[in-house]
């Protein structure tokens, strides 16, 4: 005899029937999903030739200094501290007699868009915006589902307003 | 899930559908699995390889060689670029058959995948595995085409087909796991689980015994094969353990998780991304009010011509990044020559220090009427990107300095960093990728992890 093939709400009324309300979004939403902004860190410039990098970089180690967004340029480079480690930061940069600007009152834009590898043209429309909203951007980055932005306080406003947009 | 069936969702991919041998190892991992009293899905990749006849590229050429200058229709593609799977679940259903076990091909729709209608990179919007567990129920194994959906809405009568994007077989095995409320998602592959570097540059990579959604989806974005970061992300939000294993032999592979039960474990491995090509937009030589929005329109311009952005870096005078060599002659037409008006001037890009014809041109044309400002773009070809990841790590001070230092001491020169909570990047020339990793490698202990 032909089996009847019952309802799936007949069938599983107990237990976790999780496909009798399909998500209607199962995976996250195609583009920027979110933004959050965290505060507190400060932008360092170093004037430095290319050799000295490596050089500076141990020296802030070795005084337990942890620091992110390196990013090198022909004439030095730049990173960014948290404002605590602001004065050890300039302390030891100091005692190597190098040539450095330190800005506070820097915060990290996390725009949120998974995949984002994939959606061609994404980042580069994330930094489109941000450019365009009149923010001054210090330091970019990215991670595999989000892009991050190092501006001002007044400059997370802008971009973010600009994003939901 | 149903109480009385415990579910395992089997991924195969290329490598284990490839010869007869491998679809026979893959089928007796399902049938073992079977045995053992679990419900196997099987989901599988497509056979053919670049170079056969029924390989996806070959069916893509056959099209695309009818008249070069016309691309074909993404919708069409998109049929088409989903036959390699369609062929392997028949002939994968067909080996269980024949081995005595009842088995079932599915198209990706068939097995409840409904996604949004992006041809080409579609999103899946939900998953309604109704057929898919009567299946389960009838005692017969559900072979699953990965890679395609379909779109309930596409005016058309009946549903439209649509496929995944890269990695598109990971993000259907978690997807149905995820539906289904699976016990445990197995990816099999052809290597014994996640390693920390790509064994063909480190003999001595060891594999992760275990690793958390993030470190992996977080390796998989920076270059390494392993699990899409799409698969990663839907089996975190929906809690599903993945074991990622060698279809080839008995090694227990890589387990992930959600937490993090190995908080001593400071690094997780290296990925590369090869065949990069690095881009320095000089715009010191604009006023400085003008920077910002030359600088938003430019990368609004790749935003709109779908240019894919790696290690982007801005600052005052200058933005870079590095995009693959597929897309920087695209890069190049784009910006060479290009004219920006911008606060009361007129900007000329010219790829390289000094004019090519076309920025000549322009400057030439726009001669008569205002004196244009170049604003010279660095083009460093033949670059590959090299990532550690390690999330404790990164919360050390000194990752920057031995990373620096180890790259120094093999003579590799760093063209330029970027980094992130869970992982550092740098961009070397191609030619030092393998000194490169093999040093990073070593310098971060990865040769003992476990």
């Amino acid at each position: 005899m032909r089996q009847r093939i019952e309802p799936l709400a007949r069938v599983h009324t107990k237990g976790d029937a999780r496909w009798e309300k399909p998500a209607t979004e199962f995976e996250r939403p195609r583009g920027i999903s979110g933004t959050s902004v965290t505060k507190d860190f400060a932008h360092v410039a170093v004037t430095a030739l290319a050799d000295q990098r490596r050089i500076i970089v141990r020296a802030l180690a070795d005084e337990g200094i942890s620091f992110d967004f390196l990013k090198l340029r022909e004439s030095g480079f730049d990173f960014l501290v948290a404002e605590r480690d602001e004065e050890a930061a300039g302390r030891a940069l100091g005692q190597h007699r190098v040539d450095h600007e330190i800005t506070s009152g820097k915060v990290i834009v996390t725009v949120e868009a998974v995949n984002m590898r994939e959606e061609e043209g994404l980042i580069a429309g994330i930094l489109s915006q941000a450019s365009l909203s009149g923010a001054p951007i210090t330091l970019v980055g990215d991670q595999h589902d989000k892009v991050l932005i190092v501006t001002t306080e007044e400059g997370a406003e802008k971009i973010t307003e600009c994003l939901k947009s | 899930m149903p109480e009385e069936l415990k579910i395992r969702v089997l991924k195969f991919g290329g490598t284990s559908v490839r010869t007869p041998e491998a679809r026979q190892r893959a089928a007796l991992r399902v049938i073992s699995a079977r045995e053992r009293g679990v419900a196997p899905i099987v989901v599988v990749s497509a056979i053919g390889r670049k170079g056969e006849p029924y390989a996806t590229d070959t069916l893509i050429e056959m099209v695309r060689q009818i008249d070069p200058a016309v691309p074909p229709d993404e919708r069409e593609m998109d049929l088409l670029m989903a036959c390699g799977e369609i062929m392997s679940s028949v002939v994968f259903a067909h080996i269980l058959k024949t081995l005595g076990h009842a088995a079932m091909a599915m198209r990706g729709g068939q097995a409840g995948i409904r996604t949004d209608g992006v041809y080409g990179n579609a999103r899946i919007s939900e998953v309604s595995p109704i057929g898919l567990v009567e299946v389960l129920r009838r005692g017969a194994i559900p072979v699953v085409c990965g890679f395609q959906g379909v779109w309930v809405r596409g005016g058309l009568p009946g549903a439209e087909l649509t496929t995944l994007g890269r990695g598109g077989s990971d993000t259907t095995a978690a997807a149905l796991a995820a539906a289904v409320g699976a016990e445990a998602l197995e990816i099999y592959t052809d290597v014994d689980g996640i390693k920390t570097a790509h064994p063909s540059i480190v003999p001595n990579a060891q594999t992760l015994r275990d690793a958390t959604y993030g470190e992996i989806a977080e390796m998989s974005h920076l270059g390494a094969g392993v699990l899409h970061p799409r698969a990663a992300e839907i089996a975190m939000k929906y809690e599903v353990p993945v074991i990622v294993r060698n279809t080839f032999s008995e090694d227990e592979g890589t387990r992930l998780t959600a937490s993090d039960s190995f908080a001593d474990r400071r690094a997780t491995g290296i990925a590369h991304t090869g065949k990069l090509v690095h881009f320095q937009v000089d715009l010191s030589p604009a006023a400085a009010e003008a920077r910002p929005h030359l600088r938003g329109s430019l990368l609004g311009l790749l935003s709109d011509h779908q240019v894919s952005l790696f290690m982007a870096g801005i600052s005052d005078g200058e933005f870079s990044f590095a995009v693959p060599r597929s897309q920087a002659e695209r890069v190049r037409a784009l910006m060479d020559g290009l004219v920006a008006p911008q606060s009361g001037a007129t900007h000329v890009v010219q790829i390289g220090r000094n004019p090519g014809p076309i920025a000549s041109s322009q400057a030439k044309l726009l001669a008569p009427d205002t004196e244009p400002i170049s604003l010279p773009v660095t083009m460093t070809e033949g670059c590959t990107m090299i990532s550690f990841v390690g999330r404790a790590y990164m919360d050390q001070p000194g990752v920057y300095a031995d990373a620096l230092e180890a790259l120094a001491r093999e003579q590799v020169p760093v063209l330029q960093t970027s980094d992130s909570v869970a992982s550092l990047s740098v961009l070397v020339p191609e030619s030092e990728l393998e000194s490169a990793v093999r040093a990073l490698h070593k310098r971060f202990g990865l040769e003992q992890i476990s």
